[in-house]
Protein backbone atom coordinates (compact mmCIF):
# COMPACT_ATOMS: atom_id res chain seq x y z
CA UNK A 1 0.00 0.00 0.00
CA UNK A 2 1.24 3.47 -0.82
CA UNK A 3 2.35 5.31 2.34
CA UNK A 4 0.05 8.23 1.34
CA UNK A 5 -3.05 6.03 1.43
CA UNK A 6 -1.95 4.58 4.77
CA UNK A 7 -2.00 8.08 6.22
CA UNK A 8 -5.47 8.84 4.85
CA UNK A 9 -6.90 5.66 6.35
CA UNK A 10 -5.13 6.39 9.63
CA UNK A 11 -6.65 9.89 9.81
CA UNK A 12 -10.12 8.61 8.87
CA UNK A 13 -9.89 6.04 11.64
CA UNK A 14 -8.90 8.72 14.13
CA UNK A 15 -11.87 10.87 13.07
CA UNK A 16 -14.20 7.87 13.28
CA UNK A 17 -13.03 7.06 16.78
CA UNK A 18 -12.95 10.73 17.75
CA UNK A 19 -16.58 11.43 16.85
CA UNK A 20 -17.70 8.57 19.09
CA UNK A 21 -16.95 10.91 21.97
CA UNK A 22 -19.43 13.57 20.83
CA UNK A 23 -22.00 13.74 23.65
CA UNK A 24 -25.40 12.29 22.79
CA UNK A 25 -28.82 13.66 23.80
CA UNK A 26 -30.95 11.32 25.87
CA UNK A 27 -34.64 11.55 25.05
CA UNK A 28 -36.16 9.36 27.73
CA UNK A 29 -39.23 9.77 29.90
CA UNK A 30 -40.74 6.62 31.37
CA UNK A 31 -44.02 8.20 32.54
CA UNK A 32 -46.65 9.41 30.07
CA UNK A 33 -47.48 12.97 31.17
CA UNK A 34 -51.09 14.10 31.62
CA UNK A 35 -50.56 16.53 28.73
CA UNK A 36 -50.20 13.66 26.27
CA UNK A 37 -52.65 13.78 23.37
CA UNK A 38 -54.50 10.65 24.59
CA UNK A 39 -55.63 12.64 27.62
CA UNK A 40 -56.65 15.65 25.54
CA UNK A 41 -58.83 13.83 23.02
CA UNK A 42 -60.48 10.44 22.68
CA UNK A 43 -57.95 8.48 20.67
CA UNK A 44 -59.05 5.06 19.36
CA UNK A 45 -56.66 2.25 20.32
CA UNK A 46 -55.54 1.53 16.77
CA UNK A 47 -54.86 5.20 16.03
CA UNK A 48 -52.86 5.54 19.26
CA UNK A 49 -50.86 2.45 18.41
CA UNK A 50 -50.08 3.86 14.94
CA UNK A 51 -49.02 7.20 16.38
CA UNK A 52 -46.72 5.48 18.86
CA UNK A 53 -45.15 3.22 16.24
CA UNK A 54 -44.76 5.78 13.46
CA UNK A 55 -44.43 9.11 15.21
CA UNK A 56 -43.49 9.02 18.87
CA UNK A 57 -39.76 8.35 18.47
CA UNK A 58 -39.21 11.88 17.16
CA UNK A 59 -42.37 13.62 18.36
CA UNK A 60 -42.39 12.78 22.06
CA UNK A 61 -40.16 12.90 25.13
CA UNK A 62 -39.50 9.19 24.94
CA UNK A 63 -37.44 7.65 22.14
CA UNK A 64 -36.83 3.94 21.72
CA UNK A 65 -33.19 3.84 20.76
CA UNK A 66 -32.08 1.03 18.43
CA UNK A 67 -28.68 -0.67 18.78
CA UNK A 68 -26.99 1.46 16.14
CA UNK A 69 -27.95 4.62 18.03
CA UNK A 70 -24.86 4.11 20.17
CA UNK A 71 -22.63 4.82 17.18
CA UNK A 72 -21.73 8.15 15.67
CA UNK A 73 -22.52 9.67 13.21
CA UNK A 74 -25.90 7.84 13.37
CA UNK A 75 -26.59 9.21 16.85
CA UNK A 76 -25.97 12.81 15.73
CA UNK A 77 -28.44 12.50 12.88
CA UNK A 78 -30.97 10.86 15.16
CA UNK A 79 -30.59 13.57 17.81
CA UNK A 80 -31.13 16.21 15.13
CA UNK A 81 -34.33 14.52 13.94
CA UNK A 82 -35.61 14.24 17.51
CA UNK A 83 -34.72 17.83 18.37
CA UNK A 84 -36.40 19.23 15.26
CA UNK A 85 -39.32 16.84 15.52
CA UNK A 86 -40.14 17.82 19.09
CA UNK A 87 -39.86 21.49 18.23
CA UNK A 88 -42.47 21.11 15.49
CA UNK A 89 -44.79 18.76 17.37
CA UNK A 90 -44.63 16.97 20.71
CA UNK A 91 -47.51 14.55 21.38
CA UNK A 92 -46.54 14.36 25.06
CA UNK A 93 -47.05 18.11 25.46
CA UNK A 94 -50.18 18.46 23.34
CA UNK A 95 -52.26 19.57 26.30
CA UNK A 96 -50.01 22.59 26.77
CA UNK A 97 -50.68 23.95 23.30
CA UNK A 98 -53.19 26.82 22.92
CA UNK A 99 -56.44 25.92 21.13
CA UNK A 100 -55.19 27.70 18.06
CA UNK A 101 -51.91 25.80 18.20
CA UNK A 102 -53.72 22.46 18.60
CA UNK A 103 -55.70 23.31 15.48
CA UNK A 104 -52.44 24.06 13.65
CA UNK A 105 -50.79 20.81 14.72
CA UNK A 106 -53.74 18.60 13.75
CA UNK A 107 -53.90 20.34 10.38
CA UNK A 108 -50.18 19.77 9.82
CA UNK A 109 -50.35 16.13 10.93
CA UNK A 110 -53.01 15.46 8.34
CA UNK A 111 -51.21 17.31 5.55
CA UNK A 112 -47.77 15.88 6.25
CA UNK A 113 -49.11 12.33 6.23
CA UNK A 114 -51.16 12.95 3.12
CA UNK A 115 -48.15 14.46 1.31
CA UNK A 116 -46.03 11.45 2.39
CA UNK A 117 -43.59 13.83 4.06
CA UNK A 118 -44.06 12.07 7.38
CA UNK A 119 -42.85 9.69 8.69
CA UNK A 120 -39.43 10.62 7.25
CA UNK A 121 -38.26 8.34 4.49
CA UNK A 122 -34.95 7.75 6.28
CA UNK A 123 -36.85 6.73 9.41
CA UNK A 124 -39.04 4.28 7.50
CA UNK A 125 -35.89 2.80 5.93
CA UNK A 126 -34.66 1.79 9.38
CA UNK A 127 -38.12 1.13 10.84
CA UNK A 128 -40.21 -0.60 8.26
CA UNK A 129 -43.09 -1.10 10.69
CA UNK A 130 -43.45 2.70 10.88
CA UNK A 131 -44.55 3.00 7.28
CA UNK A 132 -48.19 4.12 7.17
CA UNK A 133 -50.53 1.93 5.15
CA UNK A 134 -53.43 3.56 3.32
CA UNK A 135 -55.81 2.14 5.94
CA UNK A 136 -53.79 3.61 8.77
CA UNK A 137 -53.76 6.98 7.03
CA UNK A 138 -57.54 6.88 6.54
CA UNK A 139 -58.02 6.05 10.22
CA UNK A 140 -55.97 9.07 11.22
CA UNK A 141 -57.81 11.39 8.81
CA UNK A 142 -61.16 10.18 10.14
CA UNK A 143 -60.06 10.59 13.74
CA UNK A 144 -58.87 14.16 13.14
CA UNK A 145 -62.01 15.05 11.18
CA UNK A 146 -64.17 13.97 14.11
CA UNK A 147 -62.34 16.03 16.72
CA UNK B 1 8.69 22.85 20.51
CA UNK B 2 9.16 26.52 21.39
CA UNK B 3 7.29 27.58 18.24
CA UNK B 4 4.36 25.25 18.98
CA UNK B 5 4.13 26.66 22.48
CA UNK B 6 4.04 30.23 21.14
CA UNK B 7 1.32 29.35 18.62
CA UNK B 8 -0.85 27.66 21.26
CA UNK B 9 -0.40 30.62 23.63
CA UNK B 10 -1.39 33.16 20.97
CA UNK B 11 -4.42 31.05 19.98
CA UNK B 12 -5.53 30.94 23.62
CA UNK B 13 -5.09 34.69 23.98
CA UNK B 14 -6.98 35.37 20.74
CA UNK B 15 -9.74 32.98 21.81
CA UNK B 16 -9.98 34.60 25.23
CA UNK B 17 -10.08 38.06 23.67
CA UNK B 18 -12.89 37.05 21.33
CA UNK B 19 -14.87 35.53 24.23
CA UNK B 20 -14.58 38.68 26.34
CA UNK B 21 -15.46 41.08 23.52
CA UNK B 22 -18.41 38.98 22.33
CA UNK B 23 -19.75 38.84 25.90
CA UNK B 24 -19.27 42.60 26.12
CA UNK B 25 -21.08 43.16 22.84
CA UNK B 26 -24.20 41.23 23.88
CA UNK B 27 -24.28 43.18 27.15
CA UNK B 28 -24.17 46.59 25.45
CA UNK B 29 -26.66 45.57 22.75
CA UNK B 30 -29.02 44.44 25.55
CA UNK B 31 -28.74 47.90 27.13
CA UNK B 32 -29.32 49.50 23.74
CA UNK B 33 -32.41 47.33 23.20
CA UNK B 34 -33.78 48.27 26.62
CA UNK B 35 -33.48 52.02 26.01
CA UNK B 36 -34.98 51.51 22.55
CA UNK B 37 -37.96 49.75 24.10
CA UNK B 38 -38.46 52.58 26.60
CA UNK B 39 -38.30 55.12 23.77
CA UNK B 40 -40.80 53.08 21.76
CA UNK B 41 -43.20 52.89 24.69
CA UNK B 42 -43.04 56.67 25.23
CA UNK B 43 -43.69 57.52 21.58
CA UNK B 44 -46.43 54.89 21.39
CA UNK B 45 -48.24 56.56 24.29
CA UNK B 46 -48.12 59.88 22.43
CA UNK B 47 -49.24 58.50 19.09
CA UNK B 48 -51.28 55.46 20.09
CA UNK B 49 -53.53 55.19 17.08
CA UNK B 50 -50.87 55.97 14.52
CA UNK B 51 -48.50 53.34 15.88
CA UNK B 52 -51.29 50.78 16.20
CA UNK B 53 -52.36 51.27 12.60
CA UNK B 54 -48.79 51.27 11.42
CA UNK B 55 -48.19 47.98 13.19
CA UNK B 56 -51.16 46.25 11.59
CA UNK B 57 -50.54 48.02 8.29
CA UNK B 58 -47.04 46.57 8.17
CA UNK B 59 -48.39 43.11 8.86
CA UNK B 60 -51.08 43.49 6.22
CA UNK B 61 -48.78 44.91 3.55
CA UNK B 62 -46.32 42.03 3.87
CA UNK B 63 -49.21 39.54 3.97
CA UNK B 64 -50.60 41.04 0.73
CA UNK B 65 -47.14 40.95 -0.83
CA UNK B 66 -46.95 37.28 0.06
CA UNK B 67 -50.40 36.37 -1.30
CA UNK B 68 -49.65 38.28 -4.50
CA UNK B 69 -46.44 36.26 -4.94
CA UNK B 70 -48.35 33.02 -4.44
CA UNK B 71 -50.94 34.24 -6.95
CA UNK B 72 -48.02 34.66 -9.38
CA UNK B 73 -46.65 31.21 -8.48
CA UNK B 74 -43.52 32.95 -7.24
CA UNK B 75 -42.53 30.79 -4.26
CA UNK B 76 -39.21 32.50 -3.63
CA UNK B 77 -40.82 35.95 -3.55
CA UNK B 78 -43.50 34.56 -1.25
CA UNK B 79 -40.79 33.23 1.08
CA UNK B 80 -39.10 36.65 1.20
CA UNK B 81 -42.37 38.48 1.82
CA UNK B 82 -43.18 35.97 4.54
CA UNK B 83 -39.91 36.75 6.29
CA UNK B 84 -41.01 40.41 6.40
CA UNK B 85 -44.38 39.27 7.67
CA UNK B 86 -42.79 37.24 10.44
CA UNK B 87 -40.74 40.24 11.47
CA UNK B 88 -43.71 42.61 11.54
CA UNK B 89 -45.74 40.09 13.55
CA UNK B 90 -42.86 39.82 16.00
CA UNK B 91 -42.80 43.60 16.48
CA UNK B 92 -46.54 44.05 16.79
CA UNK B 93 -47.63 46.23 19.70
CA UNK B 94 -51.01 47.57 20.67
CA UNK B 95 -51.51 49.67 23.80
CA UNK B 96 -55.30 49.77 23.43
CA UNK B 97 -56.13 46.12 24.05
CA UNK B 98 -57.95 44.75 27.08
CA UNK B 99 -56.41 41.88 29.01
CA UNK B 100 -58.56 39.27 27.27
CA UNK B 101 -57.82 40.77 23.88
CA UNK B 102 -54.10 40.80 24.65
CA UNK B 103 -54.17 37.12 25.47
CA UNK B 104 -56.05 36.26 22.29
CA UNK B 105 -53.80 38.48 20.18
CA UNK B 106 -50.77 36.84 21.78
CA UNK B 107 -52.02 33.43 20.67
CA UNK B 108 -52.83 34.74 17.18
CA UNK B 109 -49.34 36.19 16.82
CA UNK B 110 -47.67 33.01 18.06
CA UNK B 111 -49.67 30.95 15.57
CA UNK B 112 -49.22 33.27 12.59
CA UNK B 113 -45.48 33.58 13.22
CA UNK B 114 -45.24 29.79 13.00
CA UNK B 115 -47.08 29.80 9.67
CA UNK B 116 -45.00 32.69 8.35
CA UNK B 117 -41.84 30.79 9.28
CA UNK B 118 -42.98 27.69 7.44
CA UNK B 119 -43.74 29.75 4.36
CA UNK B 120 -40.39 31.53 4.41
CA UNK B 121 -38.52 28.26 4.98
CA UNK B 122 -40.15 26.51 2.03
CA UNK B 123 -39.24 28.52 -1.02
CA UNK B 124 -38.89 25.25 -2.88
CA UNK B 125 -42.32 23.89 -2.01
CA UNK B 126 -45.19 26.17 -3.02
CA UNK B 127 -47.68 23.44 -2.11
CA UNK B 128 -46.50 23.53 1.50
CA UNK B 129 -46.56 27.33 1.50
CA UNK B 130 -50.18 27.27 0.34
CA UNK B 131 -51.08 24.75 3.05
CA UNK B 132 -49.90 27.20 5.69
CA UNK B 133 -51.66 30.12 4.00
CA UNK B 134 -54.97 28.42 4.87
CA UNK B 135 -54.52 28.81 8.62
CA UNK B 136 -52.43 31.98 8.42
CA UNK B 137 -55.34 33.71 6.68
CA UNK B 138 -57.71 32.67 9.48
CA UNK B 139 -55.25 34.10 12.01
CA UNK B 140 -54.86 37.38 10.11
CA UNK B 141 -58.64 37.73 9.82
CA UNK B 142 -59.03 37.14 13.58
CA UNK B 143 -56.32 39.71 14.27
CA UNK B 144 -58.04 42.34 12.12
CA UNK B 145 -61.36 41.70 13.86
CA UNK B 146 -59.82 42.38 17.27
CA UNK B 147 -57.44 45.22 16.43
CA UNK B 148 -59.44 46.96 13.69
CA UNK B 149 -58.11 48.63 10.56
CA UNK B 150 -58.60 51.80 8.53
CA UNK B 151 -58.22 49.96 5.23
CA UNK B 152 -61.20 48.44 3.43
CA UNK B 153 -60.65 44.70 3.67
CA UNK B 154 -62.40 41.73 2.12
CA UNK B 155 -62.55 38.04 2.73
CA UNK B 156 -62.21 35.92 -0.38
CA UNK B 157 -63.07 32.22 -0.61
CA UNK B 158 -61.80 29.41 -2.80
CA UNK B 159 -63.82 26.17 -2.62
CA UNK B 160 -61.08 24.01 -4.16
CA UNK B 161 -58.24 25.01 -1.87
CA UNK B 162 -57.18 22.91 1.13
CA UNK B 163 -57.89 19.55 -0.49
CA UNK B 164 -61.32 20.70 -1.75
CA UNK B 165 -62.39 21.63 1.77
CA UNK B 166 -62.20 25.33 0.90
CA UNK B 167 -60.08 28.15 2.26
CA UNK B 168 -60.21 31.91 2.67
CA UNK B 169 -57.71 34.68 2.22
CA UNK B 170 -57.75 38.38 3.11
CA UNK B 171 -57.47 41.02 0.40
CA UNK B 172 -57.70 44.79 0.06
CA UNK B 173 -58.92 44.54 -3.53
CA UNK B 174 -62.52 43.82 -4.42
CA UNK B 175 -61.45 41.22 -6.96
CA UNK B 176 -60.32 37.62 -6.95
CA UNK B 177 -56.60 36.93 -7.37
CA UNK B 178 -56.39 33.38 -6.09
CA UNK B 179 -53.14 32.67 -4.19
CA UNK B 180 -54.04 28.98 -3.73
CA UNK B 181 -54.52 28.17 -7.41
CA UNK B 182 -52.10 30.73 -8.80
CA UNK B 183 -51.89 31.29 -12.54
CA UNK B 184 -53.46 27.90 -13.21
CA UNK B 185 -56.86 29.17 -12.05
CA UNK B 186 -56.35 32.84 -11.16
CA UNK B 187 -60.01 33.84 -10.93
CA UNK B 188 -61.29 30.78 -9.05
CA UNK B 189 -63.34 31.78 -6.02
CA UNK B 190 -65.31 34.82 -4.94
CA UNK B 191 -65.26 37.76 -2.58
CA UNK B 192 -67.41 36.30 0.18
CA UNK B 193 -67.67 39.20 2.61
CA UNK B 194 -66.32 42.49 3.86
CA UNK B 195 -64.23 42.24 7.00
CA UNK B 196 -64.67 45.86 8.06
Amino acid sequence: MKPCIKWVIFILLIILVGIQFIPADINKQEITPYTDIQYVYEVPKNVMSTLKTSCYDCHSNNTTYPFYSKIQPMRMLMDKHIREGKKELNFNEFGDYSERSKRNKLFSIRNQIKDDKMPLRSYILMHNEAKLSDDEKQLIYAWIANL
Amino acid sequence: MKNVGLIVMSLLVAGGFLLVTSCGDSQSSNDEKQSENIEQKNSSQQQEEVIENNNLSLILSSYFEMTESLFNDAAIDAAEASEKLRSSLDHFEDANLSENELEEVGEILESSIEHAEHISENAGDIHHQREHLVLLSLDIKDLIEIVGSDQKLYEAYCPMANNDKGAIWVTNKNEVENPYMGQGMPKCGKISSEIN
